[in-house]
C-alpha cells in the first residue's frame, strides 16, 4: 500500500468509515499478530493482543495526527496494551515458554518445515538463548516484520537503544554461529568461517 | 571478542543494521564502500547478511489468520460497544489495577530503609567534604494504572526534574535523574551558585554515593533501619514511583480528579490530579502511548516545594557503572556522616531545628522553612563553626587565644575559602597556604602549633557538621510532611530566639484538633484557636 493510499484511508477511517479501517487492518494484522507473538509468547493471549489492539486503533484513530507512521503507533498502542494486560493478567496467565519461532501452527504452514528443520531449530534455540532484550528485537525485526520505528514503539524505548540492541544481539549470533555452525544442513561449516 | 581492526569498530554497529535491511540507501551506501576497502568487515557483513537471510526465512513467521482477526475486530467495532471518538473515561482511566508484579517488588524495595530516605532531593553541598542530604518529606500515592503501570514496570527510567522552592530566596534546581530495576538511583543536580552533585543510591543495599565533581569528593552515606510508618516517603524520582505504588496498593484517602486535556509541546494529554496528604500531584500522560510526559508534585508547608518531572525515557540500556557505589579514581573519600536517620519526624524535631538553626545564626530563626535554602544556610554555618573551632583549638598554640576580631575574621576567611572550593577555584594545597598566611599576618605560629599541626587530622569536625545537619533536616521534614488539612504557618522570620509571648510556628494535630504553638523561647502551648498573627511569611 501506498503512502497515499495509507493516508486516504487512515481519512476515511478517521471520518467514520469502517470499510477503510478494515482494509487499514488488513494491511497490518499479520505484522502486528507476529509482534504481538513475540511479546507475549502465548498464541492465545497474542490473538487477543491484536485484536484488542485493533480495536483500541478504530476507537483512538480520530486522534492519529500523523505525526509517526500509521504502523509506529499500532505498535506503541500494543505496547501500551500488553504492559496493561500483563498487569492484570501475571498472576493468573502462565507464561508459555515458547518463543514466536516455536508456535504451534496449522500443519499446512510453513512452520511444519520449520519443525522439521535442524536448521532451523538450531537459529531458534540460539535465538531463544538470547537475553530478553536481544531476542525480542530479533524477533520483532525478523519474525515479525518489524521495523526499528515500530520496535521502539512497541518496546517502549529509543530508537539508538533498538538499534544498540539489535546490534548486539546479531553479533552474538553471529559469534555462536562461528562455534557451533547453526547451519549444518545447508552446507555451511565452520571451515567456510573466517 | 572482536574480530575487528581498532579502526572498524565504528562500522560494526552499521554493518548489523545494513544485514538486518534497517539502513536508508545513503547509509548502506557508506557501509558497503568501507567493505569494499575493508576485508574484516566485508566477512563479517558476508557472515551477518547469511544470518539475517536465515532468520528472515519465512518458516519463523507464526502463521497468522489475519482474515479472522480483522473479521473480529470489524465485528466488534462496528456495534454499539465500541464508539468513537474514544471517550476519555478519566474515571475509568484512574482506577487502580491490581499491579501484582510491581507491587510485590516495591514491596521489597521497601522494606529497604534507606528507600525511607533516598529518594529526596539528596543534595550535597560541598564544603570541605561535608555533605547534606536533603530529604524530602511525606508520603503519598495516587492512582491511573495506565501511567503507573510504564513507570512501575520500567528496567530504567530516565527524566529531567525540577525544583522549584520558593523561598525565600526563591530558587530552581535542576537535576537528570535515572533508575535502574527500580531499586537504583542516579540523581546530577544543579543550583546557581552550588556546584554540580551526583548521587547514587542502591536501596536493596540500604547506601548511597555523594560525589562532588567540582572538589572531586565522594561520601558514603548508610541508613539506620528505624522504620515507624509505611507511608511513602521522600523526593525525587523515588517518590513518584512509591506515590504511584501507593496509589496501586488502593490505599485509602487518596482523591482522584480528571483534569481533562491540554497540549504539552504539541502533544495531546490527558491529566488527572491525585489529593493525598501531603503530597500534591499532578500528571499528565499521552493518551496514545499510555506514558507519563509530565508529573507534578507539590508539598511542603503553603506548597513551598514544587518538582516537576519531565521528557521521560523509559527502557533505555544504561550502563550499570553509572550506579556504581564505589568513590571514583582521584576522589577523596569524606568521612561517612552520621547514620541517615529514617525514623518518622516528630514536633521535638522541629524545635531541635528551630534551636541549632538560632544558635547558629546569631539567635535568628530561618526567613522560611525552605528545605534546601535552611539546610545550605546550617551546612555552611556548622562547618565553619567547627572548622574555627578545631583551628584554635588544633592548629593555634594555647596561649595565644583569640580575640573576637580574630575569630571573626578567621570565620569570614573560611566561608570566603570554602565557597571556591565548592565552585573548584582552590585546591586544598592552595587553602592550606591561605591559612597558613593568615597565621603568619596574625603572628599566631609558634613551635607548638607547627608540631599539633604535623599530628592534626583533617576532619575538621565533619562529623558534627553531619549530625546537626541531620538534626535540622528531621525537623524540616516534620513540618514537609504536614498535610493541608494541619493549617500550618511559619512566621519566625525577623524573630529572635527568646520571647516567650512571640509565635513563630504553628500546626493543628490530628488527634485533638487543638493547636501547637510554637514561641519562640521554643516552648510549646496548646490553643483551640490560631495565633492572631498578621505576619505571615
Amino acid at each position: 500500500m501506498s503512502g497515499e493510499n495509507e493516508r486516504e484511508l487512515i481519512g476515511r477511517a478517521q471520518a467514520g468509515e469502517a470499510i477503510a479501517f478494515e482494509q487499514l487492518a488488513l494491511q497490518h494484522a499479520a505484522r502486528l499478530s507476529r509482534c504481538a507473538m513475540a511479546l507475549c509468547k502465548d498464541a492465545h493471549w497474542a490473538e487477543d493482543l491484536s485484536q484488542e489492539t485493533l480495536v483500541e486503533a478504530w476507537r483512538c484513530l480520530p486522534r492519529f495526527d500523523y505525526r509517526c507512521q500509521f504502523s509506529t503507533w499500532l505498535y506503541g498502542i500494543l505496547r501500551h496494551r500488553f504492559l496493561k494486560g500483563r498487569r492484570q493478567q501475571s498472576a493468573a496467565r502462565p507464561t508459555a515458554p515458547e518463543t514466536l519461532g516455536q508456535v504451534t501452527c496449522n500443519p499446512d504452514t510453513p512452520c511444519r518445515s520449520a519443525e522439521t528443520s535442524e536448521d532451523a531449530t538450531r537459529i531458534r534455540q540460539a535465538v531463544a538463548s538470547l537475553p530478553e532484550v536481544h531476542r525480542l528485537v530479533v524477533e520483532l525485526r525478523f519474525f515479525a516484520g518489524a521495523t526499528l520505528d515500530e520496535i521502539a514503539a512497541a518496546l517502549g524505548c529509543p530508537l539508538g537503544t533498538v538499534k544498540s540492541r539489535l546490534h548486539h544481539a546479531l553479533e552474538k549470533l553471529r559469534l555462536l554461529n562461528l562455534e557451533v555452525n547453526l547451519f549444518t544442513s545447508t552446507g555451511e561449516s565452520r571451515d567456510s568461517k573466517p | 571478542m572482536n574480530d575487528l581492526h581498532h579502526n572498524c569498530e565504528q562500522w560494526a554497529e552499521p554493518i548489523s543494521l545494513l544485514a538486518a535491511g534497517c539502513l536508508t540507501t545513503d547509509e548502506a551506501r557508506d557501509v558497503r564502500r568501507h567493505c569494499e576497502t575493508c576485508l574484516a568487515c566485508r566477512e563479517r557483513l558476508e557472515q551477518l547478511t547469511k544470518l539475517c537471510g536465515a532468520l528472515a526465512e519465512p518458516q519463523f513467521s507464526a502463521h497468522v489468520a489475519e482474515d479472522t482477526l480483522v473479521e473480529r475486530v470489524m465485528s466488534t467495532v462496528t456495534t454499539e460497544k465500541v464508539r468513537r471518538p474514544i471517550a476519555d473515561t478519566p474515571t475509568e482511566m484512574i482506577q487502580p489495577t491490581f499491579l501484582t508484579r510491581s507491587r510485590n517488588r516495591w514491596r521489597w524495595i521497601m522494606r529497604s530503609p534507606v528507600s525511607r530516605i533516598a529518594a529526596a532531593a539528596i543534595f550535597v553541598l560541598a564544603v570541605s567534604g561535608v555533605a547534606m542530604i536533603f530529604q524530602g518529606g511525606g508520603g503519598t500515592a495516587f492512582a491511573f494504572d495506565d501511567f503507573a503501570g510504564p513507570v512501575l514496570e520500567a528496567k530504567t527510567i530516565q527524566c529531567t526534574m525540577t525544583i522549584e522552592m520558593k523561598g525565600p530566596p526563591a530558587r530552581t534546581m535542576t537535576g537528570e535523574v535515572m533508575t535502574l530495576d527500580g531499586a537504583r538511583m542516579r540523581q546530577v543536580t544543579r543550583l546557581p551558585d552550588v556546584p554540580t552533585v551526583v548521587t547514587i543510591q542502591d536501596f536493596s543495599q540500604g547506601k548511597s554515593l555523594i560525589l562532588v565533581p567540582a572538589s572531586k569528593t565522594a561520601t558514603v552515606h548508610t541508613s539506620t533501619p528505624n522504620r515507624k510508618d509505611n507511608s511513602p516517603e521522600s523526593g525525587g524520582l523515588l517518590t513518584l514511583i512509591q506515590l504511584f505504588q501507593f496509589v496501586a496498593e488502593e490505599n485509602p484517602g487518596i482523591k482522584h480528579e480528571s483534569l481533562g486535556e491540554k497540549e504539552i509541546e504539541g502533544r495531546k494529554v490527558v491529566g488527572f490530579h491525585i489529593l493525598s496528604q501531603p503530597h500534591d500531584l499532578i500528571l499528565w500522560g499521552d493518551p496514545m502511548t499510555g506514558l507519563p510526559v509530565r508529573v507534578e508534585i507539590t508539598m511542603g508547608v503553603g506548597g513551598s516545594m514544587k518538582t516537576t518531572f519531565s521528557d521521560f525515557v523509559f527502557n533505555a540500556d544504561l550502563d550499570e557503572s553509572l550506579f556504581s557505589l564505589e568513590p571514583p579514581a582521584g576522589y577523596t573519600v569524606a568521612v561517612p556522616g552520621a547514620k541517615a536517620d529514617v525514623s518518622s519526624p516528630q514536633e521535638e524535631d522541629l524545635i531541635e531545628m528551630f534551636r541549632e538553626y538560632s544558635k547558629l545564626n546569631d539567635d535568628a530563626f530561618p526567613d522560611s522553612l525552605d528545605f534546601l535554602t535552611t539546610s545550605t544556610i546550617v551546612g555552611k554555618k556548622a562547618s565553619i563553626r567547627m572548622m574555627t573551632q578545631n583551628f584554635w583549638q588544633q592548629k593555634a598554640p594555647a596561649n595565644s587565644k583569640p580575640s573576637e576580631a580574630q575569630k571573626r575574621e578567621f570565620e569570614e576567611l573560611m566561608e570566603d575559602l570554602m565557597l571556591k572550593l565548592s565552585e573548584g577555584k582552590l585546591n586544598e594545597g592552595e587553602i592550606a597556604e591561605q591559612v597558613e598566611e593568615f597565621m603568619e599576618t596574625h603572628s599566631i605560629d609558634t613551635a607548638e602549633g607547627r608540631q599539633a599541626r604535623s599530628q592534626e587530622n583533617d576532619e575538621f569536625g565533619q562529623a558534627q557538621v553531619n549530625e546537626i545537619l541531620r538534626q535540622v533536616q528531621q525537623g524540616l521534614n516534620f513540618a514537609m510532611r504536614l498535610p493541608p488539612t494541619a493549617d500550618a504557618h511559619y512566621v519566625g522570620k525577623g524573630v529572635s530566639f527568646g520571647a516567650a509571648d512571640t509565635p513563630i510556628f504553628w500546626y493543628r494535630t490530628k488527634e485533638s484538633g487543638k493547636y501547637r504553638v510554637v514561641l519562640a523561647d521554643l516552648s510549646v502551648l496548646d490553643s483551640d484557636t490560631p495565633p492572631n498573627i498578621t505576619r505571615e511569611q
